[in-house]
Parts: structure tokens; C-alpha cells; sequence
């Protein structure tokens, strides 16, 4: 059964705040229902329902929010994205059909890299996941695996050799998800990719990606391209896991230590009661 | 008249030739969804459609020797259908509850079969002929066996590729069509047909000899002919 009361209470991406000019109006779906996210000459975005009534609206981390229902906390934070120095860099909705939570979830996936990825994130026989750590924080009830690391033969756009990269993933929200790694030109520094994904409905969605980087050398064309590519891969993968849902009940796959990012999320999920896009038969 | 599924539960799913070594296809029949898979050493196996790890369709996988390796994590299924390998995790030795489900699979007579019983009898001895093509048809495998043996079967008109073509016999396994080809040549088809859905088939075809390209395209053509009378009159 789909309780969508909590799912409907989140933020979710209605439109690339870059691309919503003063004039404009876009009509997107989000959970079944029709938004119009309008912009007016003051540069106020508005977001309305098809009963013409105001839905809840921000703007944050490159993009334009709103909600079907009534979003209890303001939208999460992200510092990176204002801090300076970096380059923020909008990828652009790609429709997948699948559930926004497997979109996630593999988004927190690196056993993955050498199979679908291959030669870009990853490659045999550098397979190995080593261990890392993962928690729920409870004071911001988040999920974060930290000291996750692994060989890319060509981790980034700015990267020409193999390195270990070093990860860390962090779940602000059920349907986002934000990585922080290892930046070639600046050490000290970490690069920030998220994703951002709007459901239209519990198997199909719309995922943005956004960068926040220390990078000044590469064409914007070629990182955009270059996270096309991988997203692309992953589409190709997430259109073709069966159930479409993400399952909510241990028992139904199989997961292994790599895997302890997704067994931390699917728990999250459940204890928070976000059954919007899972499968929850057994649970 | 008897349908295949009266006498026998084996299901004709591919030509034996249209399934080398290290390929992987999908199979779709009476609502389950199998990957079926050729090892190197020549084996055919048939699993379940779906990676015990993340649900992905391991009809999308790789073989490498006698495994079956899922592309999105690259864990490797033995001939058995158990895991032997996670490569995330080389060290460790997978547990033996770890396997995906397995359906008797034979290559036999040309075809690859598997059945979904698993008290079958084994099929009997039938010639294994060259594979000609497997046909996707919008009909169901009764309407398309009560048209087979209505005896009512299109002809193809070519000065060179034309052929009529009547039905020789019908067995539990599958239908011998003669066709007589413009050119004065002669060959014999042989079609099993396997139900996909309710409302989708597939021929899996075979001649009885070794024939000339000629002979093969016009058989082929003929082929399309009979799918559009099969889905024209369905
Ligand atoms: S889903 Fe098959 S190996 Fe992970
Ligand atoms: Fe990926």
C-alpha cells in the first residue's frame, strides 16, 4: 500500500531555475499532477496547480521547487552550491521509467563502474568495493556512507590517468541525492555532483543533475557531455530492473557489504514511511 | 486436433543456431520472463529473467566461459544457475542460497527447448536440420496450429521466388510444409511453434536440406507471407 501523504510533503525539482526566464512558463508533472512554474518580470517564480491554486515554491541549488502538499521544512541545504570558486553547471532533466527511488539508489552505487561505466568510472579487474562506512544521521535524518573509495581509469572530465577516487555520498531527501568526490586540479577540495528527480508518477521520473566544480579549463559542452554519458548507462540499467518499484522487504534481493548504501536508504525509507515509487509487498 | 501442449510440455524457444556460443536472449511464454544462455563448452540453460542481486534483466548479461554474468554488477551464474563469483567481493564465497532459478533446458532436433514442468519425459529422437529464421507473429499458438491444419496456406507469386505450399504432416512437435518454388525446385520447412502470450507467437523454422541462397530467401519470403495471412485472418 502507497501512503503518498509524506512523499507529497517534500520538494521536488519542477524546473532549471537558469533556464525559467521572466516570461516564461513551463508545465510539468509532478506525482500525477500538472504544474504551470511560471516566471514574473520581478523575477518571481510561480508554481500553480491545474486548479489554478498556488502550490509552495523556492528556489535553491540551481533549481525552482514547489511540492503537491505542504512541505514541513524548508528545503535542505547544500554550501557547496554557493561557495566560491566553484562552477555550477546544470546536466538537465533526463526522463527515466523507472521508480525515483531506484534512481537514487543506483546513483549510491560504485560496485557498478567497472560493468556499465566501463573504462570511464571503472574497469576490470579493479572490481573490489573496499569497505566504508555508512550511517543515518539522526540529527538531520540523512543517510551518508563516508570513506567510500574506488580505481577510475578516468574519474572526471578534468582526470587523463587512473586514480583512486575517494567518495562520499550524502541523502538529504528521498528523491535526492548529492557526491562529493575527489577533485583532480584541487586536492583539498572535493567536487559536489547531485541529483535531483522529480517523480511523474511511482515509475517514471525525471532526473537533473547538477555540478558544483572546481573546473575552469573544460568546455561546458564536454561536462555536460560527459555526464550524459554516464547517466545514459545508468538509464539503460534502471529501465530494465525488475520490479520497476524499489522493494522495501530485505528478502525480495540480495545485497552484499558494497551494497551497504542502498540496505542504509531502503531503511530510511521504510522508517520514515516513504512508500511513494516502492514496493512494499512483504513489508 | 492435438496442440504441442496436449502431449508434450517442452516448449521449442530458439534455433540451435540462433544461439552461439556465449549468446544470451530473452524469452517471454505464458507470462514468465527467462534469459536463455550457450555456455562455451556448448551447454544451453535457461534462468529466470532476473538477477537475485538488483533485479536487473539478465538477459542483458555477458558469458564468459561456462558463467553467466549480469551486466550491472557483474555477478557470475554458473551452469547450475548458483553464484560463484561477486567481483565487488572476490574473496568471498558466495553462500548456496544464492542462485537464480533454472529451467530444464536441451538443445534437441535443432532447437532449443525447455519446459516448465519438471517431471517432462525426455523428447524424443527428431533430425536436427539447418535453421532457417524464427518468425514473431501477433497470433495465438492455437489459432496459428487450427490454420496450419485447415490446410488453407498463402502462396508467394515471383517468376523465380514464388511458392505454393502444403502441409506434409503435423506432429506434437511441430508442422512439415512442402513448398514448390517457381524455379521447379522443392523444399521442406519445418515449423515449431512457440507461445509467447495469449496473443503472441514465434516460428522457429528449419529446412530439411542444405539449401541455396536462393532457396532460403524464397522460403524466408514465403515466410512472411504466412505471418500475414496468420495475423490478417487471426
Ligand atoms: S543486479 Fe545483477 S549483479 Fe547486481
Ligand atoms: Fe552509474
Amino acid at each position: 500500500m502507497t501512503s503518498p501523504d509524506i512523499a507529497q510533503d517534500d520538494w521536488y525539482p519542477v524546473a532549471i531555475a537558469a533556464m525559467l526566464t521572466a516570461g516564461a512558463e513551463q508545465r510539468v508533472t509532478l506525482m500525477s499532477h500538472t504544474l504551470r512554474v511560471t516566471r514574473d518580470a520581478a523575477g518571481k517564480a510561480t508554481v500553480t496547480d491545474d486548479h489554478g491554486t498556488a502550490r509552495p515554491v523556492c528556489e535553491a541549488h540551481g533549481h525552482v521547487w514547489s511540492s503537491i502538499g505542504t512541505p514541513p521544512h524548508p528545503i535542505f541545504s547544500l554550501p557547496e552550491g554557493v561557495q566560491d570558486g566553484r562552477r555550477l553547471v546544470d546536466c538537465g532533466p533526463v526522463r527515466v521509467k523507472a521508480s525515483p527511488l531506484r534512481v537514487v539508489e543506483n546513483f549510491l552505487d560504485i560496485a557498478h563502474f567497472p560493468f556499465v561505466h566501463t573504462d570511464i568510472l571503472g574497469a576490470e579487474p579493479h572490481t573490489v568495493v573496499a569497505p566504508y562506512d555508512v550511517e543515518i544521521r539522526d540529527t538531520v535524518d540523512e543517510v551518508w556512507a563516508t570513506k567510500v573509495s574506488f580505481y577510475q581509469p578516468q574519474a572526471a572530465k578534468s582526470a587523463s590517468d587512473g586514480i583512486v577516487t575517494e567518495y562520499e555520498y550524502r541523502v538529504p531527501a528521498p528523491c535526492a541525492t548529492i557526491l562529493y568526490k575527489t577533485c583532480p586540479p584541487r586536492p583539498a577540495e572535493m567536487d559536489v555532483i547531485a541529483l535531483f528527480v522529480r517523480p511523474l508518477n511511482e515509475e517514471l521520473c525525471d532526473a537533473y543533475a547538477w555540478m558544483a566544480l572546481f573546473d575552469d579549463d573544460t568546455a561546458l559542452e564536454d561536462l555536460i557531455q560527459f555526464q550524459q554519458t554516464i547517466f545514459l548507462q545508468d538509464r539503460s540499467i534502471l529501465e530494465n530492473q525488475v520490479p520497476r518499484k524499489l522493494p522495501l522487504d530485505p528478502r525480495m534481493e540480495s545485497p552484499t557489504r558494497a551494497d551497504k548504501t542502498s540496505i542504509a536508504y531502503r531503511r530510511w525509507l521504510k522508517r520514515r514511511g516513504y512508500h511513494y515509487g516502492a514496493e512494499t509487498r512483504g513489508v | 486436433m492435438n496442440t504441442a501442449a496436449d502431449i508434450t510440455s517442452w516448449l521449442p524457444v530458439a534455433l540451435s543456431d540462433g544461439l552461439p556460443d556465449g549468446g544470451v536472449m530473452r524469452v517471454q511464454t505464458a507470462g514468465h520472463d527467462l534469459a536463455l544462455w550457450r555456455a562455451h563448452d556448448h551447454s544451453v540453460h535457461c534462468v529466470d529473467n532476473r538477477c537475485p542481486h538488483r533485479g536487473m534483466r539478465l538477459s542483458f548479461g555477458f558469458v564468459r566461459g561456462n558463467r553467466l554474468n549480469c551486466i550491472y554488477h557483474g555477478w557470475q551464474y554458473g551452469e547450475t544457475g548458483a553464484c560463484a563469483y561477486i567481483p565487488a567481493h572476490p574473496e568471498l564465497t558466495p553462500p548456496e542460497s544464492l542462485c537464480v532459478p533454472t529451467l530444464p533446458c536441451v538443445d534437441h532436433g535443432g532447437r532449443v527447448w525447455i519446459t516448465l514442468d519438471p517431471d517432462a519425459t525426455a523428447l524424443p529422437a527428431m533430425p536436427a536440420h539447418p535453421g532457417l529464421r524464427s518468425v514473431a507473429v501477433n497470433v495465438s499458438q492455437d489459432r496459428i496450429q487450427a490454420a496450419l491444419g485447415s490446410g488453407a496456406l498463402p502462396s508467394t507469386t515471383h517468376p523465380q521466388r514464388g511458392c505454393s505450399a502444403r502441409v506434409l504432416d503435423t506432429s506434437a512437435f511441430d508442422c512439415r510444409i512442402a513448398l514448390d518454388v517457381a524455379t521447379g525446385d522443392t523444399a521442406t520447412l519445418v515449423v515449431s511453434i512457440q507461445s509467447v502470450s495469449a496473443e503472441r507467437s514465434q516460428l522457429h523454422t528449419q529446412l530439411t536440406a542444405a539449401a541455396s541462397v536462393e532457396l532460403k530467401v524464397a522460403a524466408s519470403r514465403w515466410l512472411d507471407a504466412l505471418r500475414d495471412h496468420l495475423e490478417a485472418t487471426a
